[in-house]
């Protein structure tokens, strides 16, 4: 891969076409062999793989990237990801992928794979999520006053509806979520689907395209509220705030927004998932600590380390020992594992899930190469997977799974399918975690793996040399 | 001059999330040229719900009915009339078994294992016997002349017997 420089034109918007625009070299990626001649040494890089390649490359961004492991963000969807960078003088979401629903927002389509920036300056990018088709970038203004000031001031359609230009009060950071690409089923929670498609043009069954490629602002039905957690499903969305409301949007047909017993319908705005949310029936439950989904179901995990799962639960993910078609409803999981191990994340895939444990122990249930053995590919009740030890983060895609332990080394098991996304250098299926050799490596530096997004066809993570 | 073998045609899907993607397309097609299959007609769509729910009508009450039509209506997709002898088992052989996930376990090297994503969106269709062909022929291309092509079958079969 050569040095290419990214000069964009991109555009934040909101919802009421408010737009700023501005164009300037953003960020750069170079290739493994530049790596070694630089002055980025010791310090984090962005490494991918997969998408059919057994090799791996790193991005580097020489003004950004050093500056803030930790508001580096990665996410990887089912043929495109998007890599938040945020330094001292610009910031921005880099994108690479396939491009045809405009899912790497720079306001455009295209059916060729390619580079894109987002200009986020002015923002922290606390999370970025792909869905297969869609993505989410969660941010917070730097400097909230100066930010919604400028909103103000360069929108020259100013009307007596400022409400989306009212500072938040004084103390209290006030997120936004944009989203982009893909919205046929309303996956975007911007109002728009095929489904409402229809119904605009006058009730007739008529089929259309429905995509956003620019980033846009999604509105909670409760303005007060600041999203915390954004995860995406393959077509769906759900959304954490800070009040422990669950909101959920896109595909419904299998239960994925757990909306209730009767609701399998799409949802093309943030809906409130009722029975986990504290201001619907959750009240009695705590709050929730944490969603996992990246396929058709969604594991969430209460602050009292209870486990709910709502979906696709066909291969008996759900932790029940039985397979069930899809749960509709959040459905409470009575603690799968031993009594003395405590749930501390979850990850949910495609045909199974994940747990970890406070003990730093990782669980598996369902189908698929699942960690366990090559002749174990589908149980029932969740099973430890042996030689995973100290881990302290899990992540799921919808084939494969990673694990990150405390010293930093990073563990992959899954199928392949001839994409590489495994990392470990070859088209094969893996049925027990192997570790994934960073290519720093090679020069006998050491590699910690800080954070990894598994998307359908490849994967990224942020790496610290030493 | 050996005779020509008789051909049989079938009808194929490339589906949404398939299409999605340009480059998986575009490697999909290398196979089937690489199969030896014969692209007859070709065009790509995009359904209304009636149109998705027309076609998998006899699947309604079903409880995978809703997220089929769902998903054959989330985007453009390919189909395909395919040629070649005994194309109806061929195709089916080679996008494999019904359910991606297991595919990759048990039939990696189909196209379902390769490019399909998940039991709904697994990305491919193939007519499974003769009739449901020639249904299925007939809805996603009623201009074909699927009557001359079978006309022009028997005859070659007729002057081979002679």
């Amino acid at each position: 891969m050569t040095l290419a420089r990214i000069l964009l034109r991109s555009t934040l918007r909101s919802r009421n076409g408010h737009c700023t625009a501005t164009t300037r070299p953003l960020l750069a990626c170079c290739s493994s062999s530049q790596f070694h001649s630089s002055a980025f040494l010791e310090k984090a890089s962005v490494v991918e793989w997969g998408y059919g390649s057994k090799e791996m490359n790193i991005f580097e961004s020489d003004s950004v990237i050093p500056q803030g492991l930790n508001k580096t963000q990665i996410a990887a969807g089912a043929s495109h990801r998007l890599i938040a960078l945020s330094g001292e003088s610009e910031s921005g979401v880099l994108g690479e992928g396939m491009n045809h629903s405009g899912q790497l927002g720079n306001g455009t389509r295209g059916d060729t794979s390619t580079f894109s920036a987002i200009d986020t300056s002015g923002m922290d990018v606390l999370a970025v999520a792909c869905g297969r088709e869609h993505s989410m970038v969660l941010m917070r203004p730097q400097d909230e006053e100066a930010f919604y000031l400028s909103e103000t001031l360069g929108n020259e359609e100013v009307s007596a509806d400022t409400d989306s230009a009212v500072p938040p009060q004084a103390g209290v950071s006030k997120t936004l979520l944009f989203g982009f690409g893909n919205s046929m089923y309303g996956q975007l929670g911007l109002g728009g689907s095929k489904d409402t498609l229809a119904k605009e043009l006058a009730g007739q069954q008529v089929a259309g395209f429905v995509f956003e490629p620019s980033p846009t602002a999604i509105e909670l039905p409760d303005p007060e509220e600041n999203v915390v957690q954004v995860q995406c499903g393959l077509d769906h969305t759900i959304i954490r705030t800070n009040q422990g409301n669950l909101y959920s949007m896109g595909w419904g047909a299998d239960g994925q927004l757990g909306l209730g017993p009767e609701s399998s319908s799409d949802r093309a705005v943030p809906t409130l998932i009722e029975r986990l949310s504290w201001k619907g029936r959750g009240k009695d439950l705590g709050h929730v600590k944490e969603i996992s989904s990246s396929t058709d179901f969604t594991l969430a995990l209460m602050e009292n380390h209870q486990l709910w799962i709502w979906g696709n639960a066909e291969y008996g993910q759900c932790m029940v020992n039985k397979k069930i078609d899809r749960i509709l409803e959040p459905m409470h999981i009575p603690h799968p594992i031993p009594s003395s191990e405590t749930i501390a994340s979850v990850a949910a895939g495609g045909t199974f899930g994940l747990l970890l444990t406070q003990s730093g122990k990782v669980y598996t249930c369902g189908y698929g190469a699942l960690g366990l053995r090559r002749d174990k590919n589908q149980i029932l009740m969740p099973e430890q997977i042996a030689g995973l030890e100290g881990v302290r983060k899990i992540v799921a895609s919808t084939d494969y799974a990673a694990a990150i332990t405390d010293k930093g080394d990073l563990y992959t098991w899954g199928t392949d399918g001839k994409t590489g996304r495994l990392g470990h250098g070859d088209f094969e299926h893996c049925f027990e975690p192997r570790r994934v050799k960073m290519p720093q490596e090679k020069d006998g530096h050491k590699a910690i793996v800080h954070d990894v997004a598994l998307g359908q066809d490849g994967a990224l993570a942020i790496v610290e040399t030493k | 001059m050996p005779p020509r073998p008789l051909t049989q045609l079938t009808l194929a899907l490339l589906k949404p999330d398939l299409t999605a993607n340009s480059i998986k397309v575009n490697k999909v097609f290398s196979h089937i040229q690489q199969n030896d299959f014969n692209i007859v007609a070709h065009k790509t769509l995009l359904w209304s719900k009636s149109d998705a729910e027309a076609f998998y009508g006899e699947h309604r009450g079903k409880f995978f009915f809703e997220r089929l039509c769902g998903y054959m209506t989330s985007g453009h997709f390919h189909a395909l009339i395919l040629e070649k002898p005994d194309a109806i088992l061929g195709w089916r052989a080679l996008i494999g078994p019904t359910h991606p996930p297991r595919a990759r376990i048990n039939a990696p090297d189909t196209l379902r294992s390769l490019y399909g994503m998940t039991d709904t969106r697994n990305s491919f269709h193939g007519s499974d016997a003769v009739d449901t062909a020639t249904k299925e022929i007939r809805f996603f291309f009623p201009e074909f002349d699927l009557e001359k092509w079978q006309k022009d079958q028997k005859d070659q079969k007729d002057q081979q017997k002679q």
